[in-house]
Parts: C-alpha cells; structure tokens; sequence
C-alpha cells in the first residue's frame, strides 16, 4: 500500500492508503477529521471542499496520493481556538446555516473566494457557489454572509 | 420574568460547532466493531419468490 505524508491543519500526517482511497476518506477515516462531509458521490454538492496548497478542491474527486507533500486545511483548522474566522462569523451572524452539513464546504469555498477577489458582488459569490449545494437555507443568507465575510477578511488584512 | 423572546431574533446554540466542524452526523460515527447495513429492495413491486 501506499504512504502519504502531508501536512492537515499545520501538523504533518503520514498514513497508509489504497491506490483509491480519496483524500476525502483519508481526512474522515484515517484522521479523524469528521467536519469534512460527504453530501454526494458524484462531485456535485460541495460538502467536501478543502483547500490544498490554498486552493478550495472537492476532496472526494482527488485521490489522496495526489495529495502527497501537500498543505491541507479542513474546516478544523480554520478557527483559532475559540475565536471563529471571519468567514465563519459571518455565517453565524447571518443565519447562513441551518443543519450546518452543506457549511463547512460553504465556508471553505468563501475563503477561497474572499482570497481571489476581495470585493465579491452577489453575482460573484452565487456564480462561485455553484460547485456548493445546500438543502436548507435557499442560498439567500449563505450569499449576504459570504460578502460580509469577505469585506470583514478584506478589513482584517 | 426574563426578556421577552417574542419577535426578538434568538442566537441559534448549534452554530459554533456546525461552523468549526464539530457537529456529529451519523456518518460521523465510527465505533469499533460497528456494523454497516445497506438496504436492497426488490426490483419486482410484486413477485413470488
Ligand atoms: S461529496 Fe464531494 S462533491 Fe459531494
Ligand atoms: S444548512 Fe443544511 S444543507 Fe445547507
């Protein structure tokens, strides 16, 4: 079997996976890293995305020896300690959430997004969301919170 | 009395841990020896066997 070594959330993680384990199974499965959700199994709903070396991917469409010497960050490694990222407040103060499952590939995706482009207009944030479904809310208060996020990380810098 | 929850906007309690992660779904669950189950229904609505 295969070894992977790469970095989850700032500390080094080394495991054995199939040739077809995906990286999505190696962050639930073998790390424990259960915030990562799987909504589909057709690369469709969004529930899974993570960044990889920065950039939001849908961990279940990359196998995870594709991931070898990467830097992965899950929706764990986001807050710091108790403090949530501004991304995630603003989904909190916006009521972009409901059962919260579609949320942590939401708000990995708006990070992605508020580091593209600082300013996303609503027709920005809904054309970035589509790789992003969510059964609850209706998108409204998932937009409103992303551009507030995105202005409040703009802020921040 | 306490204040008056009518018409006012209530902070939801389960958003922290949806947000960072934390929120256990059933496909969360792994304990040990655990038993999966998969449901296969029949293709025939109505069929002897
Ligand atoms: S689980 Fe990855 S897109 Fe649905
Ligand atoms: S909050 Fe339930 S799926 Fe989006």
């Amino acid at each position: 079997m295969p070894s992977v070594t790469l970095t989850v959330n700032g500390k080094k993680a080394t495991a054995e996976v199939e040739n077809r384990t995906l990286l999505v199974q190696l962050l639930r499965e073998q790390l424990g890293l259960t915030g990562t959700h799987v909504g589909c199994d057709t690369s469709q709903c969004g529930a899974c995305v993570v960044h990889v070396d920065g950039n939001s991917v849908k961990s279940c469409t990359l196998l995870a020896v594709q991931a070898e010497g990467a830097n992965v960050l899950t929706i764990e490694g986001l807050a710091n300690g108790s403090e949530l990222h501004p991304m995630q407040a603003a989904f909190r103060e916006h009521h972009g959430l409901q059962c919260g499952f579609c949320t942590p590939g939401m708000v990995m995706s708006a990070v992605d997004l508020a580091h593209k482009n600082k300013n996303p207009t609503e027709h920005d944030i809904r054309e970035w969301l589509e790789g992003n479904i969510c059964r609850c809310t209706g998108y409204h208060n998932i937009v409103k919170a992303i551009k507030a996020g995105a202005e409040a990380m703009a802020g921040a810098r | 009395m306490a204040a008056v929850a009518i018409g006012a906007p209530v902070r939801r309690k389960e958003d922290f841990r949806f947000l960072t992660g934390k929120g256990h779904y059933v496909d969360d669950l792994n304990r040990p020896g655990q038993i999966h189950a998969y449901i296969l229904r029949s293709p025939h609505p109505h069929a002897a066997a």
